[in-house]
């Protein structure tokens, strides 16, 4: 039984033949399928590689249903197992650009892990310098500003 | 176009989203990251929805004050506030809500009078509630 597919065509021209089933994870594709079926949807603002990693995540979380019987093929305990080496092999910039393609595809459970895993590392840093460091956040407090708010807060040190 | 993407041009909803993550621990010390963090993270809104989506933690006091999570197995300490720390013997009763403290304690110099005060311990926050009258009496009237 031969499955449909869709082409899904990046912002440097690039194209992916995925299932449909897998795409339909967005729920932006899954509208776009029925609106225009047969035609290659063009994704102007993602590139290839971040299409690639969505692509991906879909296709591991896809629940095939033509199957029969369980078909699901992990569980949710291997699933949760999988997404955190899934975002933990990513890096920061990348990351953030993958955050912005599950909103932008409304996927909501890809949304979901990068945000959790960009939430972790604001968690693992021990103060707000690091947490600027990392992210590359302009401090725009004046020491003015710094010493009021630690006298109103007693803010420890 | 590669890597465009960074918390700061993060639309607001979506650093929202990741600071409703983040544990409140961690948001005592992220908000002073920039001003776009720390109008979002003291308001009332983020808060609710931030004590909305947290989950449930065990609050423990003896020496120090631990929020236990027990399914992660995670806990953080909290000292005792200074202010609390000389009628540590006069503590009455310490009632949590929602993550704050609310201490009624008797006072030294006179027992029939009781003092209460509003603490948050992971900002460690102590507001002490002044009375409205010079004498309210509204706890427990041991008679």
């Amino acid at each position: 039984m031969s499955k449909k597919m869709i082409v899904l065509k990046s912002s440097e021209g690039v194209s992916f033949v995925v299932e449909e089933a897998v795409a339909r994870q967005s729920k932006i594709i899954s509208f776009l399928v029925e609106e225009f079926p047969d035609r290659e949807l063009p994704l102007t603002n993602m590139t290839s590689e971040i299409l690639r990693k969505t692509i991906e995540y879909c296709k591991k979380h896809v629940v095939e249903d033509d199957g029969g019987g369980d078909s699901s093929s992990s569980s949710s305990g291997d699933l949760k197992e999988w997404d955190v080496k899934f975002v933990a092999e990513i890096d920061q910039p990348r990351l953030m650009d993958l955050l912005m393609a599950a909103n932008y595809l409304d996927i909501p459970s890809l949304l979901d892990v990068t945000c959790q895993k960009v939430a972790d590392t604001i968690a693992a840093c021990n103060d707000e310098k690091e947490i600027r460091a990392t992210f590359n956040i302009e401090n725009d407090f004046t020491e003015e500003e710094v010493e009021a708010i630690r006298m109103e807060n007693q803010y420890p040190i | 176009m590669a890597y465009s993407s960074t918390i700061p041009t993060l639309p607001l909803d979506l650093l929202e989203e990741i600071l409703y993550r983040t544990p409140a621990e961690s948001l005592v010390r992220a908000k002073w990251t920039c001003k776009e963090w720390n109008g979002l993270i003291n308001k009332k809104r983020f808060i609710y929805e931030h004590l909305r989506r947290s989950p449930e933690r065990f609050l423990r006091v003896d020496q120090t004050v631990q929020v236990l999570d027990l399914v992660n197995r995670t806990r953080s300490d909290s000292p005792i506030p200074d202010e609390l720390q000389p009628s540590l013997s006069n503590i009455i009763a310490m009632v949590h809500c929602d993550g704050l403290m609310l201490c009624i304690w008797s006072d030294k110099e006179c027992y029939m009078f009781h003092n209460l005060a509003l603490w948050n311990p992971l900002t460690r926050k102590f507001n002490v509630v002044e009375p409205r009258l010079s004498r309210v009496s509204t706890f427990p009237d041991k008679r």
